[in-house]
């Protein structure tokens, strides 16, 4: 039980108090790039939730081999990289070979699965010292924190890509991108810091 | 399957004008935008930032032209990743110190940057090697003018100086992640003004759900991309649709028709 509820927490911070991709930025243009294109919606966010969640567990496993836990970070962090295009390479290759998946959803995996944010995740458990629960959590969190936010940017976008009223300049990206930063800046009230002196 | 290799000479300055410039991926297109919106907060760390980035870019570039020409997209993808991984490796060793620090996890999430990867699957790929040095340059040189604009901006906020000079406008969460944004959505603004007004017909915006495809995209070597496609099959269905719609005449139509008209003029002429 406390298991659970460790993980549990460390899935709602990745997800809520320090949402990935509003308040660190992690993976904030690839769902930026979903959230325009909702036909993907479903498959690139199961995609990530995949990778997050599978790469998360798989590098801490790997840390807590004694032999590679004496190694300096940068190794830490090749090993990760290697992890997570290795987590890649199999999917592609049971994708291929297994589900015949076409080339439009084989260039989405690779967005999907080599992003910041699945990159971030084992840093960011390597760096706070999760357990293997806990790293479970963050990668469900990560994966949450993804779907949250291209749901909220993807409800705006239509809103605001060729909104009349929007001068004609602020029209398109320059928009979106004041869009995505208020919506981070609602994610900013739970660092309960003073935003404004 | 074996790509086809564009030999045209690219230009420098076209590559910087199109790809720097007009197509600048980070505020056209919003890729790579991760550590700009993190960790532009100051010049140093922008200038660093740009520097590690121009060199995982120009590698990736051509190795990308030289030797993944023949392997299929999906692994070429995750190989951009290794080698990205392995240059800042030991760019690491040779960086100092403090300013890695300063960039925290942000300087390794360079290798997966989206814009290595777009720059290598939509240009690298299909051109020579002293192209994609080009290309490389251009776009390491956007990359550069807006980290380093961000990086003032905010440096000056948070300071409250600009070169020893103190200004009246002092807030430290100008460092924050909305903050990053929002100074990048007024400087794409600026920058759509600029383009609008100087080179309307150049104009792109990719998420401008309407006029994206009315503006001609041209055929560059650094443009050759989806969007291109896309405005190509969008040209081939409207056409269908209007050869659909459109009224059909038969011979007799034209033949009463011209018949009426030089009646017309006849009528005209004895008028006269």
């Amino acid at each position: 039980m406390t298991q659970f509820i460790s993980m549990l927490i460390a899935a709602l911070y990745a997800m809520l108090l320090q949402n990935l991709v509003f308040s660190a930025a992690y993976g904030i243009t690839e769902s930026v790039k979903i959230a325009k294109r909702p036909k993907y919606l479903l498959m690139c966010t199961l995609s990530v939730g995949f990778f997050s969640v599978s790469s998360s567990v798989l590098c801490r496993l790997i840390d807590n081999v004694k032999m590679i836990s004496e190694l300096s970070a940068t190794v830490h962090f090749l090993l990760y990289v290697a992890v997570t295009v290795l987590l890649y390479l199999i999917s592609g290759a049971f994708c291929i070979g297994v589900l015949k998946a076409n080339k439009k959803y084989m260039n989405s995996l690779g967005m999907c699965a080599l992003n910041s944010l699945v990159l971030a995740v084992p840093l960011l458990n390597a760096s706070a010292n999760y357990s293997i629960i806990e790293s479970v959590g963050t990668g469900i969190g990560a994966a949450l924190a993804f779907v949250f936010a291209v749901l909220l940017i993807n409800a705006g976008i239509r809103h605001i890509a060729d909104n009349e009223s929007i001068p004609k300049v602020f029209r398109g990206t320059p928009a979106l991108l004041i869009y995505v930063s208020l919506l981070s800046l609602a994610f900013s009230c739970f660092t309960g810091e003073s935003l404004f002196l | 399957m074996k790509k086809k290799t564009n030999r045209k000479r690219l230009k420098f300055s076209t590559a910087l004008f199109k790809g720097g410039y007009v197509h600048n991926p980070l505020l056209t297109q919003l890729s790579g935008l991760c550590p700009i919106i993190m960790v532009a907060t100051s010049i140093k760390n922008s200038l660093y930032l740009s520097a590690v980035f121009a060199l995982l870019l120009v590698v990736n570039e051509v190795v990308a032209s030289t030797f993944l020409k023949n392997i299929s997209r999906w692994v070429r993808v995750s190989l951009y990743t290794l080698i990205s991984a392995l240059v800042l490796a030991l760019a690491l060793t040779k960086l100092n110190p403090e300013a890695t620090a300063a960039l925290g996890v942000y300087l390794p999430l360079l290798c997966v940057n989206a814009i290595l990867v777009i720059r290598c699957e939509k240009f690298a790929i299909r051109t020579s090697v002293v192209n994609s040095v080009y290309d490389a340059a251009a776009n390491s040189v956007a990359f550069f003018a807006v980290a380093f604009l961000v990086g003032l901006i905010r440096q000056t906020i948070s300071t409250g100086s600009i070169f020893g000079v103190q200004t009246r406008f002092v807030n430290p969460n100008i460092a924050m992640p909305f903050a990053g944004l929002a100074v990048l959505g007024f400087l794409a603004a600026i920058h759509k003004w600029s383009v609008m007004k100087f080179y309307p017909k150049e104009l792109v915006d990719t998420f401008s759900l309407k006029g994206a495809f009315e503006k001609p995209v041209l055929s560059d070597p650094g443009l050759n991309t989806r969007q291109e496609r896309e405005h190509k099959k969008q040209f081939k269905e409207d056409r269908q649709e209007f050869d659909r719609i459109r009224p059909r005449y038969t011979i007799e139509d034209v033949e009463s028709s011209l018949e009426e008209k030089r009646a017309q003029e006849k009528k005209e002429e004895n008028n006269e």
